[in-house]
């Protein structure tokens, strides 16, 4: 890592920033490479293009939150019209796994089965019917009769743990649940110093529970996947994933067979936001096509995509800070009850971030974490962009909003008085990593107390306080402050193959996927930066495991950090090449030469294109194909920074919010590409203020979920969202590529505390529940009376 | 099976199709994989196509409905060799990030300018508010509009 | 999902319309828009209404006629007398654009739709409706006040085709609002208000959604608008309204709101509306 301080060029050395208008490529926003062929309709995604012959799966799901399977009787489905495979516990061998896609091991339990004898919420896989026909499956399931042996449902995370609750997971087979028999899917506590001394020592002791519910990533694009064998009678996986390598490996396990005979192709995605980091729906086609040697297409519908695939885990958290009267924090402790639905995909990980990404921000000499994420009945948990950082920078920036409130501070002047900055060392990373234990990190770049400046100077943050607090419609301005990660620590890992073509053009080959982020057109500009070429030049192919090299996948914001110094590296190493290949030409050294707009050129004035000794390498002289490949992984994760700062407005009347105006100003080092990390911003704005208020799952008390579509499970629309500005504030972080962090997940982490924070302003009453809903604010001021 | 015969993208097309299919899967399963399927309820927008040249959800519309009519799906607006000043637009504005639910709002763009040349950003609010979006959080795309707006009146303005 | 047809029919008449919806299995086709979801396995034909020539607004003596198979778009974009303004207020705030270029006022007054932004406007201004009934032997017209059909569809007693609804150009007034939780959003509660010859006019719409059951239609505020008929003096008509209007709306919860914050939604929106009316008549309703 430390070379990668030195080798970049454009570092100054001494923190000051570099000369931005030395970039040809990067920092800039070009057509991405993509778009054109997206607006025309022409993306080819995995539904896209089928193959001949193709059936159709479709499942059968719980209608029960938790019954063991007595029987299946499925005789008259078997004789049904164009009915070719059915799938259940009785005919399908059990292999414990965890559908997360994550690194080797999996720090998530393996207590998942293709199929189980038991179901463990409304929704789970009970049998799959593979038809030539969607129409001729449905037909079939409907015939099929299911016993079951209806057991108690536990809907809370309360009862999962109460003593003599039902265990949820008691087969013997599954592995890394922390306490199956009190349903524990996982449970972590960390701590720095000594909280209780420190709370102690604290002129105000403030203790809060917060509560955050579920939301679904909702990517417009549905999971699928399409299965079948090539003419060596490998599997093909075709499918809608942000992991292609973890769902070859994965799914490897699954069916019992060699790595070797999978290939996984990921097409164009359309959308993923984490629930796509989820080997979910690649095993039951791939059964079908082993079965019946046919290709498989099983596409989960909206509903199916609501209920079945993966969620945000809810959260309890209970937070605990003791300041000074001049708002010093002495100690911060947060308290986390996660629920992981009905198995434990990501639980560990994710409430990790929970606390390793939010506490941090303010600098304490105490902290304390401790998380237990319970198994219950419900939709399941999983991968969900800010990845556990949304649920704990709710209750950090909340309890800052009250501690403030408490101490008559401004609620800037407390965060200021308390945020991380430039230099300071993350005291929780060591004891708080990813799961477990981490790694040492200092803040390099930081941009905090700028974004800060900005959003409080775009919202008008002095008209806080001044708004008539008499008419039906009332006003409020709140803000927080926000970080997160860039890549995993010593974990995330990616690599990028590069070759030079006869035109000095250049074919960049990289795992890296990109599910709508816009990271083929990021790593073709850091390519072309590197390389001194145009974007035009690089050819960028993302991912395909038999074609590309490995990389961990989309998700953790680590490609733009970390996949993009591995294609950095590999592009240096390429040019190196190209470089000494002129050399030679020259019979010259190859550090008199220069390589730039796509040629090397010789102090004497002489130049060759990459076109010229490219042909010259290829045909000529010292044959050989210039090409490098790089991989890169990081123990530094350096934390984007933002502040988001809104005006809402609320009816005392009928309970409604509207939000007015929205800032979120971010510091993500160098953009690469800033309208595209002006547009994670907004989008991640968008997904925010509906988990602030609009999204919720509603459950029946038999555990079923009573919105389960866009009619009413409502993510933000173009009339529903505010109009917003997303600003953002350049550092240069030294370790990344260019000068860049990460950009995609911060901004998730701030609407739901920022919603809080506002309303109370506008009308006094602190909701610490999300979604925040009209009737919640009508309910609560008809109690205030 | 009854027989649809429409017009589609201006070619004249008679299909055998079944009577219970709806018209995202008619137009998806003749290689017109352009209108994609996102909810198949009507909410989210991604099977927009223009039927007799307004706006509709081809997901809930059983294509026998529109047979005999005039249908154009995102590829009849504009291709590789010739994009619509709409599908520039929303490439150069930036809004286009996963392009899932890109085309139906070029199809939502492309009947709101039919109707008004010079939508303001309430209006393009208003077009788009049927095509969910997950990526954009929308800036980009009534910026889109705009752009596109401003491009064909000033192609117009010089004609 | 699919629908397992085996018959699509576009009659050229009413006659063989009705002929072929006595079929079992058979339903009659408008625009659509809501035949993808749940609830239409057990379809087995359509009938599609798109060629018998029902759609269109036309004046029709004291009434404005507007045909069953007429857009909401279309109803939007008709010329309709200013006093009906809450018929194109609650047809513009229907879903979305492509899906208001399909849904037809016939349909959304011929089904046990929850969502009902028009259903509700018509009875806000006592609507009559025009139906089609009979058999191979001959096409019956019927007409029926919206609340009779309102209930039929209710009571799954609904019968015939509707071809037109009537509603009267005297009206002087009318406004339509509606609550919901995101502006796409079905509305959790809705409400309708007409003043004219025939006096005031108050419907309020409940839009139950989710757990079985909870179908709330829109019903009329009679007390009400008898309370309007001789208004208290002054502002305190407001905390009048509120309390009458409370009392005697039903209470319909399901699973995204509870029924007591409805009733009261619908009542805010009642006054909210009563005093707009107020505003552009400057006094007496």
């Amino acid at each position: 890592m430390a070379d990668e301080t030195t080798a970049n060029p454009w570092d100054t050395g001494d923190g000051s920033m570099p000369e931005y208008d030395r970039f040809n490529v990067v920092n800039k926003s070009p057509r991405r490479v993509d778009a054109l062929k997206l607006a025309l309709g022409k993306g080819t995604f995995t539904d896209d293009e089928v193959p001949a012959g193709m059936l159709h799966v479709k499942m059968l799901w719980s209608p029960h939150a938790h019954a063991r399977i007595v029987s299946i009787d499925t005789s008259e489905a078997e004789k049904m019209p164009g009915v070719q495979c059915i799938l259940h516990c009785n005919n399908v061998s059990r292999v414990p796994h965890t559908t997360a896609g994550q690194g080797f091991p999996e720090p998530s339990p393996w207590d998942a089965l293709c199929f189980d004898d038991k179901v463990r919420f409304v929704g789970d896989r009970v049998c799959a019917v593979a038809a030539e026909t969607e129409a001729d499956a449905l037909r079939a399931i409907a015939t099929i009769k299911v016993e079951y042996e209806v057991l108690p449902a536990i809907l809370t995370v309360e009862d999962a743990v109460a003593p003599g609750a039902v265990q949820i997971h008691e087969h013997p087979e599954p592995t890394g649940i922390s306490k199956p028999e009190q349903n524990l899917a996982c449970t972590l506590d960390a701590s720095v110093g000594d909280v209780e001394a420190g709370f102690a020592a604290s002129d105000l002791v403030i203790e809060r529970t917060y509560r955050i519910g579920y939301a679904q990533q909702s990517p417009i694009e549905p999971h699928i996947a399409i299965t079948w064998l090539d003419e060596d009678d490998r599997l093909t996986v075709r499918v809608a994933t942000q992991v292609p390598f973890h769902s070859r490996r994965i799914l490897a396990q699954v069916l019992e067979i060699p790595v070797a005979r999978i290939r996984v192709i990921k097409p164009r995605i359309g959308g993923g936001f984490g629930v796509k980091q989820e080997v979910l729906v690649e095993d039951v086609p791939a059964l079908v096509t082993l079965r019946t040697g046919r290709p498989a297409r099983w596409c989960l519908t909206r509903e199916e995509e609501l209920v079945s695939a993966r969620t945000r885990h809810p959260s309890k958290l209970t937070m605990k800070a003791g300041v000074m009267k001049d708002g010093t924090l002495q100690a911060l402790s947060m308290e986390v009850l996660g629920n992981s639905g009905a198995y434990g995909a990501h639980a560990l990980t994710v409430v990790s971030c929970t606390g390793g990404k939010a506490l941090p921000l303010y600098k304490a000499p105490n902290y304390r974490f401790d998380a237990r994420v319970a198994y219950t009945n419900l939709p399941v948990g999983g991968a969900f962009r800010g990845y556990g950082a949304p649920q704990g920078f709710y209750g950090v920036e909340i309890l800052m909003d009250e501690i403030a409130h408490e101490l008559g501070i401004d609620p800037i002047a407390l965060r200021e008085k308390n945020m991380i900055g430039s230099g300071d060392d993350n005291p929780l990373a060591v004891a708080l990593g990813e799961g477990g234990e981490g790694f040492p990190q200092r803040i390099r770049s930081c941009g905090l107390p700028e974004c800060i400046t900005i959003g409080r100077e775009a919202i008008g943050w002095e008209r806080r306080g001044s708004f008539d607090k008499t008419g039906t419609k009332r006003r409020g301005i709140g803000m927080v402050a926000l970080m997160q990660g860039s890549g995993i620590p010593g974990v995330d890992m990616a690599s990028a193959f590069l070759k030079l073509n006869d035109d000095g053009s250049l074919n960049l080959l990289v795992g890296a996927t990109d599910i709508g982020t816009g990271s083929d057109t990021i790593l073709s500009q850091i390519a072309a930066e590197e390389l001194g070429v145009q974007l035009e030049d690089i050819i960028i192919y993302s991912a395909d495991t038999d074609l590309t090299p490995f990389d961990t996948g989309a998700y953790a914001s680590s490609t733009t950090y970390i996949s993009g110094q591995s294609v950095k590296k590999a592009a240096a190493g390429v040019k190196r090449q190209i470089i000494a290949a002129a050399a030679e030409i020259w019979k010259c050294e190859a550090d008199e030469l220069v390589a730039a707009d796509k040629a090397v050129r010789h102090p004497d004035g002489r130049a060759l294109s990459y076109g010229d000794i490219c042909r010259s390498t290829l045909y000529h002289h010292n044959q050989h194909q210039i090409m490098d490949h790089a991989s890169h992984m990081s123990y530094e994760c350096p934390p984007p920074f933002a502040a988001h700062f809104c005006e809402v407005e609320v009816d005392v009347e009928t309970g409604e919010i509207k939000v007015l105006d929205y800032v979120a100003a971010v510091d993500c080092g160098v953009a690469i590409h800033p309208t595209a990390a002006e547009g994670q911003t907004e989008g991640g704005v968008q997904m925010g203020l509906g988990y602030a208020l609009t999204e919720r799952y509603c459950f029946d008390e038999k555990g079923a979920m009573q919105n389960a579509s866009f009619a009413d499970y409502k993510i933000f629309s173009a009339l529903d969202m505010p109009d917003m500005k997303a600003v953002l504030v350049p550092t240069y972080e030294p370790t990344g590529p260019f000068g860049a962090k990460s950009v995609s997940e911060i901004p998730i982490n701030g609407p739901a505390p920022l919603l809080s924070n506002a309303i109370f302003d506008a009308i006094g009453v602190r909701f610490r529940e999300a979604p925040i809903t009209p009737e919640m604010i009508w309910r609560a001021l008809r109690e205030r009376g | 099976m009854i027989q649809f015969e429409a017009t589609v993208n201006g070619r004249p097309v008679r299909w055998d199709i079944p009577a219970g299919e709806f018209l995202t899967e008619t137009l998806r399963s003749h290689g017109l994989i352009g209108t994609k399927r996102g909810c198949e309820s009507g909410d989210c927008g991604a099977c927009a196509v223009l039927l007799d040249g307004v706006e509709v959800n081809s997901c809930v519309l059983l294509a026998a409905q529109a047979s005999g009519h005039d249908i154009v799906t995102i590829e009849g607006i504009g291709d590789a060799r010739a994009p619509h000043p709409i599908q520039e637009a929303f490439v150069d504005a930036g809004a286009v990030q996963c392009g899932f639910c890109t085309p139906g709002m070029v199809v939502a763009t492309h009947a709101l300018l039919a109707d008004n040349a010079a939508p303001t950003r309430d209006d393009a609010r208003h077009a788009l508010a049927g095509h969910l979006c997950r990526c954009t959080g929308y800036v980009k795309c009534l910026d889109a509009v705009e752009l596109a707006a401003e491009r064909t009146a000033a192609a117009k303005g010089g004609a | 999902m699919y629908l397992d047809l085996q018959t699509y029919t576009r009659p050229a008449t009413m006659a063989e319309a009705l002929a072929q919806l006595a079929a079992p299995g058979a339903a009659a086709l408008a625009g659509g828009t809501h035949l993808n979801v749940h609830g239409h396995e057990h379809l087995r034909a359509v009938v599609d209404l798109q060629a018998l020539g029902l759609a269109g607004v036309a004046r029709e003596g004291a009434k404005v006629r507007i045909g069953a198979m007429t857009a909401l778009t279309g109803l939007v974009a008709a010329d309709l007398p200013a006093g009906l303004a809450a018929l194109g207020q609650a047809a513009d705030a229907e879903k979305n654009r492509a899906v208001r270029n399909r849904s037809t006022v016939g349909g959304r007054i011929s089904r046990d739709r929850s969502n009902g932004r028009v259903a509700t406007a018509l009875l806000g201004l006592e609507a009559e409706v025009e139906l089609a009934t009979g058999g191979p032997d001959g096409v019956t017209r019927v007409d029926l006040h919206i609340a009779s059909r309102l209930h039929d569809v209710a009571t799954g007693a609904a019968h015939g085709v509707v071809t037109a609804v009537r509603v009267p150009a005297d009206v002087r007034w009318s406004g339509y609002l509606a609550s919901q939780l995101s502006a796409v959003d079905a509305p959790s509660a809705d409400v309708a208000v007409s003043a004219g010859p025939r006096g005031v006019h108050i419907a309020t719409g409940g839009h139950g959604r989710g757990a079985a059951g909870t179908l709330a239609l829109p019903t009329t505020a009679a007390a009400a608008t008898a309370l309007l008929a001789n208004p208290p003096a002054g502002d305190s008509w407001r905390a009048a309204l509120r309390e009458v209007a409370v009392a005697e709306l039903p209470a319909h919860g399901d699973a995204l709101v509870s029924g007591d914050y409805r009733r009261d939604l619908a009542a805010t929106l009642v006054i909210r509306l009563v005093a707009a009316c107020l505003a552009a008549h400057g006094g007496a309703a």
